[in-house]
């Protein structure tokens, strides 16, 4: 029996993980970050049934620890794949974490005594992390890595370089109760044999800066929709407080924009599927955090599809008074107050509107992490393109390579997890060698 | 019972519990806890080290009973069993006591939040004092699975069971597989439903590891993950195999009804081939109208027929049940919309189906005997609250196939005006090019909010009158004929389909999922899995993708051959039993039953159906039924400690 | 008809009207709105371009006919450059004011024109220019050598005077068509603004619009172009006028040569420069070249540029010395006047500064500005 590789390790490449590992099938998974969760993580709540996040995806996580045939590959990337399916050849590039995980237990201690504070990604920059760091609290695996950028020892200031006359800082190593701080490790290609491959690396956040008339990065209290999901979140950078960012105050009226970058003919012409529902949902958790907030969503076509979303979609507006206006939006600041001046057609009154909020969020469309080192054929909107998705479901273009989650197209979890699993039964078909005759293309 | 002697572990997760949480005073207030034998707090106890310091203390001090205070179970009580394990001590006399995510996570005050761990440690002790060790169960499991429903959900799972070496047995009600999907045309702007049914009956055709039978339905299911047994009737079908399709035998049978396989569009006989490319491809009677005349088995050249056919029982032993019994479609009433009431006015299903080139029709658009110069599809038909008899759901699949539909009128039609009455469109991820599409082959679109769109039958034609939304006017628009786009309802026989397997359907009628986002293909009964629209509506790949799924799902299940069932489940104290059957009523999966010992009526656990919900255990009146691992002895224990009570009971 | 009266009943086919006239993207509206909400004009003026856009695609005919949206447009283009749909709202608008004209237009004839083709258009260009070829040598041949060998560009009256009687005439045929669009859009009226508020209004908000939009290029190169061809054709009305009225002001020559010559420049360059940069649309064309390609639009600079190039003709020729082919050029000037006048003025794209005068005035009377 051979392995499967699967490549991203968000919720879907986890989903995947498991189903493979609990048929016995030795799974390869690697991320690009230094911990699996994927985006999932990075959420508080999710809709509709307003379940934690970080409850239901960590037991998933920490299950990928019990299983033996399960290697988590972190920090790495895949260079190279030829073979073909049954036996790909796969050449990772595994970048220096310069801790030795092997010895590293998590303890978190070099993370305090570390000087050097920077912008927190986790938090997507709305607090500081320090130069060598664990991604988030529930990690997994739960490791300490050096932001080699950033670290005074790896990359120190040339001047400060010039006047020491050994090497600087060295403040972890010392600490470290393991003595897991390597500061040459150097990066590795690790070269893996496997029967199938799963791509399953999700999707970005687009860029809301190519949106200048929503004044994102300009204006200080717009914020995306993974900012605000930080925010809103227990373990965020205010530990789940709602303030904004010019003055620490509490907004009384906060704002969604629907279809940011998405549904448009000048950035991405699909739908991004979960922004209609995730906004309704953050309306909610803000009006959980503080009763007396206002709040709006600015939509097109709210999209309530999936099992319990528009039952959702009613209580948000019956239960909790979330306003909706159906129009696009351009967003000015007023100087003084910092607020935003919301300008708008309400295309139900057909009349220009302006309306003043202390916050707005933007429900940024989602762009596919496709470009890989792999040549999968890709189909609109960048998306890997599914080879016959009747007759071979999650297939791509190479035999033997399946593709699940956003990354073959806009969607949200429960799909994504749906496809991880079909994915495995698939590979695992392959994996185990066998009898899988390949359909026609249907025509 | 030898006297316990417990160890407690404090765990510091680094800052994670020791920057609230002052674990030394924890540790050392745990020594002082009676049976204690030992205490120490480490950095890490999931760590290597951190085990061996547990495995080291339970054979120097003879420990009988471990307390670690951590994290949370779901994280690393496989672990710290594991390392209990490997020192010789049953694995359930492990007792966690969680004072991070209980406690170090959610406060700040280390005063405060040291006092909480040190209670929180005291419970679990006072736990462990009567902690028993367990043994799991192993069972085998067949290598088999019943899949119901051959539309393509169940399809793909029996495909990929069967590729994986599973024997599969489909079952399917009616005289064909193929479901709804053989029948509504386009499914995108290239691909017919039909084709891709047949091409999947290929795959079935050469896959010896799927034995079907049509005409057939669960009857009975019984015993569990692993080792159900499955009753299947099978109806008469009242023709063989030796059957050409030379249909001889429809041209003589005088009974003529509507068609459900071209959705009522046209008529055909009570001995029929549902669709062209049917499979198994012989003609089938339908026993529910056919008269017994005897005509068809006259004409029949080929001996094909036998109405003397009886209904057979099948009793198959399977490992796993997929449930892939799909939809209805939405039924409006008569006069919704004015449905029933003009023959211009059908449903989205028999449209699509008009335009299949194997329709009645040809896959010409001929509605009421004409090609109408204009047409208004009228959305949200039974989903989304718009009528009283509509659901409050979206069906999440009308609005591609409304606007599919309208895109392939207008490259057959383009002088046909083309209206999509809609309250919002629901083209989500790509299918927004869809969309898109439709403004550039200029279909046009209508919305509504709240008011409903009336539709006027007048001597003059159809009329529609509706409030447009976006420009706040009531419009009158002259069509000449209408689509309703109708959602998706649960299956008629859900009832049913209930009341044998035991899986239970939420407040809009579909059957539940374990769990709706990370376990959307099973059921909560362990051994029963889901593919397509049974859970809810869905469209036609997502409903093959949760085929393939659902089948990953058994294929984990049954690959080991065998399956460990937890011992921390229900179990009866048959003396203390009545026998009220109170337990067998509350029983979410049937677990219980009353048997018969020595002549008493005792309760009876099936061990491999109880999932350890702890239901029972809270409602026997006389406490004969205990959760194990979680008795009422040790709970009390735990509770009483809590108020700073007497740990000894 | 049963049902309540209340609703209104569409015209189905309107939006293949629209379509026709130039609305290509009609039906690719999915309503969002930001059309108007990127659309300087709307802050200060109460319109909805979607809901005109929506009238059309729907067909709501009353609605549209007396919705002064579309004539206050002025195709900046900020809503084709931001519409998530890549419609052309202005475009659209474009499409749906010839609709409103040729509804307008109480003779038929408008809609005709406006939905002949390029090749029918130019036909019927080409023929009432033969004909007025005829008309005028006919006249005035023995005439036009007679004054040009009195050697003096002096006797241009008796030469203007069929011209004038055409303009008067296209005048008289657009006066009830300019009542008629004022008796639509008066309808929805809401509130009533005084006649010198109105006019104010009105000033102050192209001040405004004209001097924020100065600040972007491509808007700059339109608002000069648009301003160039005003300029001409106003000081060509103008100095006929007084040249009927005052004909010594032209013995003046310095400054009535100098306003004759800003005249004929600004109209060659208004109208040469649009049309060139129609001709050689590239790659780098700005969208607005390309997009508004109806044939309404080529015809409207294809009968203002001979025009304006004979115009300049004249005065080139009269400072050359050539005063018979200045005679023959002001002759031709006038030539190519009347189809223009006929059928572009009277019908065609040109009528549109009647319509929005009546539209801004409408609206400004009847509370469609917000500044007040």
């Amino acid at each position: 029996m051979s392995s499967v590789l699967i490549v991203g390790g968000g919720v879907a490449g986890i989903q995947a993980a498991l189903d493979l590992a609990e048929q016995g099938i030795e799974v390869y998974l690697v991320d690009k970050a230094p911990s699996v969760g994927g985006k999932m993580a990075y959420l508080d709540k999710t809709f509709p049934t307003l379940d934690c996040a970080s409850c239901i995806l960590a037991p998933k996580m920490a299950a990928l620890l019990r299983y033996p045939n399960i290697k988590l590959i972190m920090n790495s990337e895949v260079l190279e794949v030829s073979g073909r399916a049954g036996n790909f050849r796969v050449k990772i590039l595994k970048k220096p974490t310069y801790v030795d995980w092997s010895k590293c237990n998590g303890c978190g201690v070099c993370t305090e005594k570390c000087p050097t504070k920077v912008p927190n990604e986790y938090n997507m920059g709305l607090s500081q992390r320090r130069a060598i760091y664990i991604m988030f609290p529930q990690a997994v695996p739960k490791r300490a890595i050096i932001d080699a950028e950033h670290c005074i020892r790896l990359n120190p200031p040339p001047k400060a370089k010039e006047k020491a006359k050994g090497p600087l800082c060295g403040v972890c190593e010392r600490n470290c109760p393991t003595k897991a701080i390597r500061y040459d490790q150097q990066p590795e290609i690790i070269d893996l044999n496997v029967a199938a491959i799963i791509i399953a690396t999700g999707m970005e956040l687009y860029d809301p800066k190519n949106l200048p008339e929503l004044g994102y990065g300009k204006h200080q209290n717009v914020y995306t929709n993974l900012e605000f999901e930080r925010l809103v979140s227990a373990t965020g950078p205010t530990n789940g407080e709602i303030v904004r960012k010019s003055d620490g105050k509490h907004p009384r009226k906060i704002a969604w924009i629907q279809c940011v970058g998405s549904r448009d003919v000048r950035f991405n012409h699909y739908c991004s599927a979960y922004c209609c529902m995730a906004a309704t949902k953050q309306a909610i958790l803000a009006k959980e955090h503080l009763p007396n907030v206002e709040c709006t969503v600015y939509y097109m076509d709210i999209r309530a599809f999936g099992k319990g979303f528009n039952e959702f979609l009613e209580r948000a507006k019956k239960e909790f008074g979330v306003r909706y206006i159906r129009g696009k939006v351009r967003i000015d600041e007023i100087p003084e107050s910092k607020n935003l001046k919301i300008v708008y057609e309400d295309t139900a009154e057909s009349y220009l509107k302006t309306e003043e909020y202390d916050m707005v969020v933007l429900s940024m469309a989602v762009t596919p992490n496709s470009k890989l080192s792999i040549p999968l054929e890709l189909a609109e909107g960048g998306f890997i393109k599914l080879k016959n998705p009747y007759l071979d479901p999650v297939s791509t273009t190479i035999e033997g390579i399946f593709v699940v989650g956003a990354v073959a197209g806009a969607k949200d979890i429960p799909d994504s997890v749906t496809e991880a699993s079909a994915a495995a039964a698939r590979a695992a078909l392959i994996a185990k060698r066998l009898a899988c005759p390949t359909p026609e293309v249907v025509k | 019972m030898t006297e316990p002697r417990i160890g407690v572990y404090v765990c510091h997760c680094g800052f994670n519990i020791a920057g609230t949480v002052d674990v030394k005073k924890v540790a050392e207030y745990a020594k002082t806890l009676p049976n204690v034998v030992v205490a120490r707090d480490y950095v890490f106890m999931c760590s290597e080290p951190g085990q061996d310091l547990i495995k080291q203390d339970i054979k120097e001090h003879n420990l009988n009973r471990v307390v670690v205070a951590s994290c949370s179970p779901s994280l690393h009580e496989v672990t710290f069993r594991t390392a209990v394990a490997e020192a010789g001590l049953n694995k359930y006399l492990m007792e966690m006591a969680n004072i991070r995510e209980h406690c170090s996570w959610v406060h700040h005050d280390k005063e405060k939040a040291t006092e909480k761990a040190k209670e929180i440690v005291r419970m679990a002790v006072a736990k462990a004092r009567y902690l028993d060790p367990l043994e799991e169960l192993e069972v085998k499991a067949e290598q088999s699975a019943l899949v119901l429903g051959g539309g393509v959900a169940g399809l793909r799972a029996a495909l990929e069971l069967a590729n994986y070496g599973l024997q599969v047995y489909l079952v399917e009600k009616s005289p064909t597989i193929g479901g709804k999907a053989a029948l509504i045309g386009y499914v995108d702007p290239k691909t017919k439903g039909a084709e891709i049914v047949s091409k999947m009956f290929e795959l079935i055709k050469e896959c010896p590891r799927i034995h079907i039978f049509t005409n057939s339905e669960l009857i009975q299911l019984s015993g569990f993950a692993g080792n159900y047994t499955a009753k299947i009737r099978v109806n008469p079908r009242y023709v063989t195999e030796k059957c050409t399709l030379c249909g001889e035998c429809e041209e003589v049978c005088p009974i003529e009804i509507s068609n459900e396989y071209n959705f009522g569009l046209n008529k055909r006989k009570a001995i029929f081939l549902p669709f062209n490319n049917a499979y198994p491809p012989y003609y089938a009677i339908d026993h529910r109208v056919c008269v017994k005349c005897g005509e068809c088995e006259k004409v029949c050249r080929f001996g094909a027929i036998n109405l003397k056919q009886e209904p057979k029982i099948v009793e198959l032993k399977v490992g796993a049940l997929v449930i892939a019994t799909g939809y209805d479609p939405y039924r409006p009433f008569k006069g919704e919309y004015g449905y029933g009431l003009h023959e211009s006015i059908i449903t989205l299903f028999q449209l699509a189906r008009m335009l299949d080139p194997e329709s009645p029709t040809k896959g010409e658009l001929i509605i009421g005997g004409k090609i109408p110069k204009s047409i208004a599809f009228i959305q949200c038909v039974g989903s989304r609250n718009t009528t009283p008899g509509a659901k409050e759901y979206c069906s999440r699949m009308c609005c591609t196939t409304a606007i599919n539909n309208a895109i392939k009128i207008k490259e057959k039609y383009p002088d046909t005006n083309v209206y999509i009455i809609y309250k919002d469109i629901m083209t989500y991820g790509s299918d927004e090019s869809l969309y898109e599409e439709a403004g550039k082959k200029l279909v046009q679109f209508v919305k509504f909010e709240d008011k409903i769109p009336r539709v006027l039958i007048t001597p003059e034609g159809l009329f529609i009158e509706v409030f447009e939304y976006t420009i706040q006017e009531n419009i009158r628009i002259p069509v000449d004929a209408i689509v309703l786009s109708i959602g998706m309802l649960p299956p008629r026989d859900i009832e049913e389909l209930i009341a044998v397997t035991r899986v239970s359907c939420g407040g809009e009628g579909f059957v539940r999922e374990a769990h709706l986002k990370l376990a959307p293909v099973e059921a909560p009964t362990k051994g029963i899995f889901l593919a397509g629209c049974i859970t809810g509506p869905k469209n036609i790949l997502e409903s093959i993708r949760m085929g393939s799924a659902a089948a990953a799902k058994a294929m984990s299940l049954l690959s080991k051959g065998k399956i460990t069932i937890e011992p921390m489940i229900a179990q009866v104290n048959e003396e203390k039993c009545s026998g009220c059957a109170i337990c067998v009523g509350v029983c979410p999966y049937s677990a219980i039953s009353i048997k018969n010992v020595n002549g008493d009526r005792v309760a009876y656990v099936e061990k491999a159906l109880c999932m350890g919900c702890g239901t029972c255990n809270a409602a026997c009146p006389s406490g004969a039924m205990q959760h194990l691992g979680f008795k009422d002895v040790q709970l009390l224990a735990q509770t009483r400690a809590v108020f700073g009570g007497e740990v000894n009971v | 008809m049963a049902g309540g009266s209340e609703f209104i009943s569409i015209n189905p086919s309107l939006n293949r009207e629209v379509f026709k006239l130039g609305g290509k993207s009609l039906l690719e509206c999915y309503q969002c709105g930001s059309c108007t909400a990127v659309c300087p004009l709307a802050e200060e003026l109460n319109v909805s371009f979607r809901r005109a856009i929506r009238y059309t695609q729907l067909g709501v005919e009353e609605k549209i006919l007396g919705d002064i949206s579309p004539w206050s447009c002025n195709l900046h283009g900020d809503c084709t450059d931001s519409c998530p749909r890549g419609a052309s709202p202005s475009e659209i608008l474009a499409a749906i004011r010839r609709y409103q004209a040729n509804k307008y237009d109480w003779t038929g004839l408008a809609r005709w024109w406006n939905n002949s083709s390029l090749t029918a258009k130019i036909l019927t260009y080409l023929a009432f220019f033969a004909i007025s070829l005829l008309f005028y040598f006919g006249i005035y041949w023995q005439k036009i050598l007679q004054f040009a060998s009195t050697g003096k560009l002096v006797i241009l009256s008796e030469l203007l005077i069929p011209v004038v009687a055409v303009f008067v005439v296209a005048l008289v045929i657009l006066a009830p068509s300019g009542y008629r669009a004022y008796r639509f859009m008066i309808k929805d009226k809401k509130k009533e603004v005084g006649f010198f508020k109105s006019l104010k209004l009105i000033a102050n908000f192209f001040i405004k619009l004209e001097t924020e939009s100065m600040g972007v290029p491509h808007k700059r190169d339109r608002i000069l172009e648009h301003v160039l061809i005003l300029v001409g054709l106003g000081l060509f009305i103008l100095l006929a006028i007084i040249y009927l009225v005052f004909p010594k002001f032209f013995e003046f020559e310095i400054i009535s040569k100098a306003l004759i010559y800003i005249a004929s420049l600004s109209l060659l360059i208004g109208v040469g420069s649009p049309l060139t940069k129609r001709l050689m649309a590239s790659e780098k064309t700005h969208w607005y070249y390309k997009k508004f390609r109806h044939p309404t639009d080529w015809m409207s600079l294809i009968t203002l540029f001979p025009v304006a190039l004979m115009a300049l003709l004249v005065f080139v020729f009269y400072d050359l010395s050539m005063i018979l082919y200045a005679y023959i050029a002001f002759a031709l000037l006038l030539i190519f006047l009347i189809p223009f006048l006929l059928l572009e003025f009277a019908f065609g794209k040109h009528t549109h500064w009647l319509y929005k005068i009546i539209a801004y005035y409408v609206g400004a009377r009847t509370g469609y500005f917000r500044g007040d």
